[in-house]
C-alpha cells in the first residue's frame, strides 16, 4: 500500500505544513518529519510529509544500470554503445530542467 | 437483489448492468427502436427516428451534481450543453430542448436563478429552443438541493453510430481529458486552486463543420462523460467488432490534472469531460480532420491510438505504456473516491 | 552532473523513460539468461506493497519481463487484510447514527457478515448513514471538529499511514468528538510470516513508503535468516524493474543481501520522528489479519495514556481476542492463500464465476490492488503481447 505524492514545501507552521505538489495544486498536510524546511521536496502519504527527497542520490541507482550494461556486454565496444546510449538519455532528463 | 448503490449511476459497468437488467430485458425488440432508426436496441448517445431525408434524433438525461456551482461552471450549464453535446455526437443539429427541475424545499431562490439562467444561456448562445418544461417542489430533506432533467432533439441527414467503426481508424480527442471529473474531485475534496476548471461547454462550433464536411469518415463521435474515456472506448470495442489500442504517451492530460490523480489515486482516463469529444476517423481522411480541429480552435486535439481487427471473442481497449509495456485499459467501475494506496 | 531542476518533474521524467526502461529490459533478459543457463527454471519474485502491484499492472511490466521471472503480490493491501470485525463494527456504528470517516479504499471493503442488511460502509451509506470519505486523516480532523457531531475514523493503512494518527494524536489536534477504530498494521511481521509459508520466494521488492518510516534496516532479516535477496524499491516503472534487476543480479551471484534501490528518499535508520511518535501513542500487540490469522506483534493499538480515543471503549464495545477470533473469510474463498502469495487467484473455484471485478466476493477481488481483481483484469495477457 501506501501512495506517495511528491511535493514542495511552501510554508511550515508547527505541525502543519503547505505543499505544493505541482501545477498550483496545493494542501495542507501534517509534518511526519523532523526540520522540514521551505523549499524541501518531500514525499506526502494520506496528507502527511512521511520523508524528504534527496537531491544528492536521486541518480544513484542508475549507476547500478551502467554497471550492470558493462558486466552483461559481450565485447567492450558494444558496452560502450550500451553507456553512451544510457548515459546520453540521463543527461538529457537532467537538463530538462522545470 | 440488493439495493441502488451510487456505484449503479456512476456511468461505469454497474451502470450498463443495471440497464440491462431494469430496462433492455423489459423490452420486446419492437419496443426499443423506431422503423430503420437508432433506439434502446443500440444504446448510443442519442435516439433517432427516421423522417424522409434524415432523422429526427432526441436524447434525455438527468443532471445532479456536487457542488452545484463548481469552477468553470454549474448544473444549468452542464444539462445544457450536456444534451446539445448527445445530439451532436449522434451527427444531429440540436434545435430545442424541454426541460424538468425538481427542487428541494427551502433552496436559495438566487441559487435556483443563476442555474436556470446559466442553462438558458447556453440555449440562447446556441440557437437552441426551450419549448417546454416542468417544475416541482420536494419536501426538505428528500432531494439534495436540485435535479435537472433536459430532453434535447435535433435533425441529422446522416447518423455517426458508433458500431461503424473500422479496423485502421483513428481515435482522436479533440482536447485534454479529464478536466470535468478533475474539477469536481477537487471541489469535493476541499482543494482550493484556480488550476481546476470544468471544460463544461457546447461542442456546436466544432462538431457541426465536422458533420457537414466529414459526415463519411468520421465513424464514431462520443463526448466521454460519466466513465471518462476508459469507459467511451470499451463501449466502442464492444459495439464495433475492434480492439481499440490507445498510446499513453499521446494522451492530453494537463499537469495539474496528472497531479491531481497521482494524489488521490485515480485513473485520469476514468473522470468525466463535458466540453471534449472522442472521434473515430478513417485514415485516408484523420490528418486532415485533425487540422480541421486545430484550426477550430481546439489546439490540443491529438490522435490517441487506432481501432485494430479484433482477435479476441470480447471487445478490449488496450493501452500502451509509457515504459512499452501494455495493460488492458478496464472501463471504470464504482464510485471515484481517493484512495490512499 | 547537470542542472537536476524540480526533483517533483524529474521523478516522472526520470523513472518512467521509455528509452532507459528498455535499457533496463535488456539488463533483466541478460541476467535471466545467464541464469537459464546455470539451470534456473523460474524466478518469483514477492511484493509487499500494493502500490508495487499497482505500479505493476499500471505501466504493463508483466508484459515485457521474461516468462520465466514472475512477479507475486504478497500481502501489501491493507485493504484486503483488515478483518471482517473493524468493517463490521463501523458499520454498526454508522447505522447508530455515528459519522463514520475513512479512505476510499476502506469504504467499498466487505464484511463477512451482514450488520444491518449493510456489508460495507458503502451500503451503510446507501441506507443513508453519514459516512465520509475523505483523502486524509487531517481532513476528518477538521470536519469532524467543525460539525462537532459523534463521529469515528476507521483508521487502517501499514507503518506509513499510521504516524497520522500518531501525530495527531500527539499534538492534541483531534477533537473531542472524534474517535479511532485503530486497524493499524505492521509489515514485517507479515513479510515473515509469508515467506516462511511460502517457501519459494527467490526475492522480495520490499516497500519504499513503509521503509521511509521504519528504516530499510527492518527487511535485513530476509537475506539473514532465509537468503532471500532483498531490494527496497521506489514506485515509478523504473524503480520496479531496477529493482528486479538488482534481485536477479543478487540470485546470479549468490550473495542474498539488503539493497535500497528507493535511495532517493529511503535511508537505514528511517523516520525517527515519526517512529518515536508511534511509539508514544500505539503499543505493538499480536493482532489478526483477515484470512491469515494472528500474526505476533503485527498490529497498532493506542496506549492506555491515550484511551479516550479509541472507539471500542467509547461506545462500549471490545475486539475479540486470539481465542474469540474465528475465520473471517466467506465460505469457498482462499483468499487467505492468494494473499500471503501461496495460492494463485485462478486455483480458487469461485475466480471470475462467483467472484468477479463487477461483483467482488472475497475481499483480494474487492480492492484494485486485490490479486484477484489484478488476474481478472489481466486476463487477455496475451490480446495485450501481440500490441507489443
Amino acid at each position: 500500500m501506501c501512495l506517495g505524492v511528491y511535493g514542495k514545501v511552501l510554508r511550515v507552521d508547527g505541525e502543519l505544513a503547505v505543499v505544493d505538489f505541482g501545477g498550483g495544486l496545493t494542501k495542507d498536510v501534517l509534518v511526519g518529519v523532523e526540520d522540514v524546511r521551505e523549499e524541501d521536496y518531500v514525499v506526502v502519504h494520506a496528507g502527511v510529509i512521511v520523508s524528504r527527497l534527496s537531491e544528492k542520490d536521486f541518480t544513484a541507482v542508475f549507476d547500478f544500470i551502467e554497471e550492470a550494461a558493462k558486466h552483461l556486454a559481450q565485447s567492450k565496444s558494444e558496452a560502450a554503445t550500451y553507456l553512451a546510449q544510457i548515459r546520453s538519455r540521463l543527461e538529457e532528463n537532467l537538463s530538462t530542467s522545470k | 437483489m440488493g439495493r441502488v448503490s451510487l456505484a449503479h449511476g456512476s456511468g461505469g459497468i454497474e451502470t450498463s448492468h443495471l440497464l440491462e437488467r431494469l430496462i433492455l430485458n423489459r423490452l420486446p425488440d419492437w419496443m426499443k427502436r423506431l422503423g430503420d432508426g437508432l433506439g434502446l436496441d443500440y444504446p448510443d448517445d442519442s435516439a433517432a427516428i427516421p423522417i424522409p431525408g434524415g432523422y429526427i434524433v432526441a436524447t434525455i438525461d438527468a443532471y445532479t451534481v456536487s457542488p452545484i456551482f463548481f469552477p468553470g461552471g454549474d448544473l444549468g450549464k452542464l444539462s445544457a450543453a450536456g444534451t446539445i453535446n448527445d445530439l451532436l455526437m449522434l451527427g444531429g443539429r440540436p434545435a430545442a430542448v424541454l426541460d424538468a427541475i425538481v427542487v428541494e424545499e427551502g433552496m436559495d431562490m438566487d441559487d435556483l436563478s443563476r442555474i436556470v439562467e446559466s442553462m438558458i444561456s447556453i440555449l440562447r448562445m446556441e440557437g437552441v429552443c426551450l419549448v417546454g418544461g416542468d417544475i416541482k417542489v420536494m419536501p426538505s430533506g428528500q432531494l439534495d438541493g436540485i435535479l435537472v432533467t433536459t430532453a434535447g432533439v435535433g435533425y441529422a441527414s446522416k447518423l455517426i453510430v458508433d458500431k461503424n467503426i473500422r479496423p485502421g481508424d483513428k481515435i482522436i480527442v479533440t482536447g485534454p481529458i479529464g478536466e470535468h471529473g478533475a474539477a469536481i474531485l477537487a471541489a469535493q475534496q476541499g482543494i482550493k486552486s484556480d488550476e481546476f476548471k470544468s471544460d463544461v461547454s457546447p461542442l456546436t462550433r466544432l462538431m457541426l463543420p465536422l458533420i457537414e464536411k466529414y459526415a463519411d469518415h468520421i465513424h464514431a463521435a462520443r463526448d466521454p462523460t460519466r466513465g471518462g474515456v476508459a469507459m467511451a472506448l470499451n463501449d466502442w470495442s464492444k459495439s464495433s467488432d475492434t480492439m481499440i489500442v490507445v498510446y499513453e504517451s499521446e494522451l492530453p492530460v494537463r499537469e495539474p490534472v496528472v497531479n491531481l490523480c497521482e494524489m488521490m489515486g485515480v485513473d485520469p482516463l476514468s473522470l468525466a469531460s463535458e466540453g471534449t469529444a472522442l472521434l473515430a476517423v478513417s485514415p485516408e481522411k484523420a490528418g486532415e480532420v485533425l487540422e480541421q480541429i486545430h484550426g477550430l480552435g481546439y489546439n490540443e486535439a491529438r490522435i490517441i491510438g487506432e481501432a485494430r481487427s479484433r482477435t479476441s471473442s470480447v471487445g478490449l481497449v488496450v493501452l500502451k505504456t509509457l515504459i512499452g509495456g501494455a495493460r488492458i485499459l478496464e472501463p471504470p467501475s464504482g464510485e471515484i473516491v481517493p484512495r490512499i494506496c | 552532473m547537470a542542472q537536476k531542476g524540480d526533483l517533483r518533474y524529474l521523478t516522472k521524467r526520470l523513472f518512467r523513460d521509455e528509452i532507459l526502461a528498455s535499457q533496463i529490459v535488456n539488463i533483466v533478459r541478460g541476467y535471466w539468461e545467464l541464469l537459464r543457463s546455470k539451470g534456473v527454471e523460474e524466478v518469483k519474485i514477492m511484493n509487499f506493497c500494493g502500490t508495487h502491484e499497482y505500479t505493476t499492472t499500471h505501466y504493463g511490466i508483466r508484459s515485457i519481463l521474461p516468462p520465466g521471472v514472475n512477479l507475486v503480490a504478497g500481502p501489501g493491501c491493507p485493504v484486503c487484510i483488515t478483518p471482517s470485525f473493524y468493517v463490521e463494527a463501523a458499520v454498526k456504528l454508522a447505522l447508530e447514527g455515528v459519522t463514520l470517516y475513512t479512505y476510499g479504499d476502506a469504504y467499498r471493503l466487505p464484511a463477512v457478515r451482514e450488520v444491518g442488511g449493510c456489508r460495507s460502509l458503502s451500503e451503510a451509506r446507501m441506507m443513508g448513514a453519514d459516512v465520509r470519505v475523505v483523502y486524509s486523516f487531517l481532513d476528518a480532523v477538521r470536519d469532524a471538529a467543525k460539525h462537532g457531531k459523534p463521529s469515528v475514523f476507521l483508521a487502517v493503512g501499514f507503518e506509513t499511514t499510521c504516524p497520522a494518527y500518531a501525530s495527531a494524536i500527539a499534538n492534541n489536534l483531534v477533537p473531542e468528538n472524534l474517535t479511532l477504530i485503530v486497524a493499524g498494521r505492521l509489515t514485517p511481521p507479515a513479510a515473515r510470516f509469508s515467506v516462511e509459508r511460502v517457501g519459494t520466494v527467490s526475492g522480495v521488492i520490499a516497500p519504499g513508503h513503509v521503509s521511509t518510516i521504519t528504516g530499510a534496516g527492518v527487511w535485513r532479516f530476509l537475506p539473514e535468516e532465509y537468503g532471500i535477496p532483498t531490494v527496497v524499491s521506489g514506485f515509478e516503472p523504473l524503480d520496479v524493474m531496477i529493482a528486479i534487476s538488482l534481485i536477479l543480479r543478487q540470485i546470479m551471484d549468490g550473495e542474498p543481501r539488503l539493497q535500497i534501490e528507493y535511495s532517493r528518499t529511503v535511508t537505514m535508520e528511517g523516520n525517527r520522528r515519526a517512529k518515536e511518535l508511534l511509539a508514544r501513542v500505539f503499543d505493538v500487540v499480536d493482532a489478526a489479519w483477515r484470512g491469515i490469522g494472528f500474526i505476533e506483534k503485527s498490529g497498532y493499538a493506542l496506549k492506555e495514556s491515550v484511551s479516550q480515543y479509541d472507539a471500542f471503549s467509547r461506545y462500549g464495545m471490545r475486539e475479540p481476542n486470539r481465542s474469540e477470533w474465528s475465520h473471517d473469510l466467506l465460505p469457498g474463498c482462499i483468499c487467505g492463500q492468494v494473499i500471503i502469495g501461496a495460492a494463485k487467484p485462478t486455483d480458487c473455484r469461485l475466480f471470475m464465476k462467483r467472484c468477479t471485478p463487477g461483483t467482488p466476493y472475497g475481499p483480494c477481488m474487492v480492492s484494485a490492488e486485490g490479486s484477484c481483481s489484478i488476474w481478472a483484469r489481466m486476463g487477455g495477457r496475451g490480446v495485450v503481447e501481440e500490441v507489443l
